[in-house]
């Protein structure tokens, strides 16, 4: 298959996978009234992507499997638009809501990239070094 | 079968940011910053306050039976546009010490896909009341 096709291919399997997995915790979270789902989405989403953008400079995969993971479920599985929505939902009701959503929703994301980013590069240093002192 | 429909307006969403990030990177390969995750943004936010306002005249709270909510809403737009990509991007600009590109990608996402959402969401409001 031609490389292009294959990665687009990679890509809608992996956002399907990721809005599906994001689905699920939007209907779990759905009861509470307050989008709790989409602030586990968007800050998991964060942390993941974070950990496999410092894990594929160490380790590189092939462009499909790098894409497939982070293009399509990482950001499938995270949104903006529902954050937005989210937000103007939650301003409309409680405005004090919508300020708290909204801070967490950009420093927990802020931070837990970069938290994934650090432990990835940590672990794939690691990682490394222990398979090249095993040759 | 909605879940199907779900995951196919997902797959899409996914798809559709992949190509407009690459037509926006060929067009400004050299941005002063990551502006191509935020015009997908914002088109993404815009379209799904106008889809709400148009179909809904209001924001669901639990239009989870509802196919179109699933595919176009929470599949095609809530794919579309990405959250993870812009942690990362905000997080590498920490890192590197860029207030001001920061401080601007920040407002720009966060503010701007909050503003266009409601002007698409009052637009489509208008026009179908």
């Amino acid at each position: 298959m031609n490389g292009t096709y294959k990665n687009i291919l990679a890509i809608g399997v992996g956002g399907a996978i990721g809005t599906s997995l994001r689905y699920f915790f939007n209907v779990l979270t759905l009861e509470l009234g307050y989008p709790l789902g989409t602030i586990i989405e968007n800050l998991g989403g964060s942390l993941l992507l974070g950990f496999l953008t410092a894990w594929f400079v160490v380790f590189i995969p092939r462009e499909w499997i790098k894409v497939g993971l982070g293009v399509g479920l990482c950001g499938g599985f995270t949104t903006m638009s529902t954050f937005a929505a989210d937000s103007i939902f939650l301003y409309s009701r409680t405005p004090m809501d919508a300020i708290f959503y909204i801070v967490l929703s950009l420093f927990g994301g802020i931070l837990f990239a970069l938290g994934g980013y650090l432990l990835a590069t940590r672990l794939a240093t690691k990682t490394r070094q222990k398979m090249e002192g095993g040759l | 079968m909605n879940l199907l429909l779900l995951a196919l307006g997902g797959g899409m969403g996914a798809i559709t940011r992949y190509l407009v990030g690459l037509a926006m990177m060929k067009r400004y390969p050299d941005p002063p910053f990551p502006v191509a995750m935020l015009v997908v943004n914002l088109i993404g936010s815009f379209g799904l306050g106008a889809f709400m306002g148009g179909y809904f005249q209001e924001i669901p709270l639990g239009a989870y039976e509802d196919p179109l909510f699933l595919s176009v809403g929470i599949g095609f737009f809530g794919a579309f546009t990405t959250y993870s990509t812009f942690s990362v991007e905000a997080s590498m600009l920490l890192r590197a010490k860029q207030w001001r590109k920061l401080s601007a990608y920040i407002g720009f996402s966060i503010i701007g896909s909050i503003l266009v959402f409601l002007i698409g969401f009052s637009m489509l409001i208008t026009l179908t009341s």
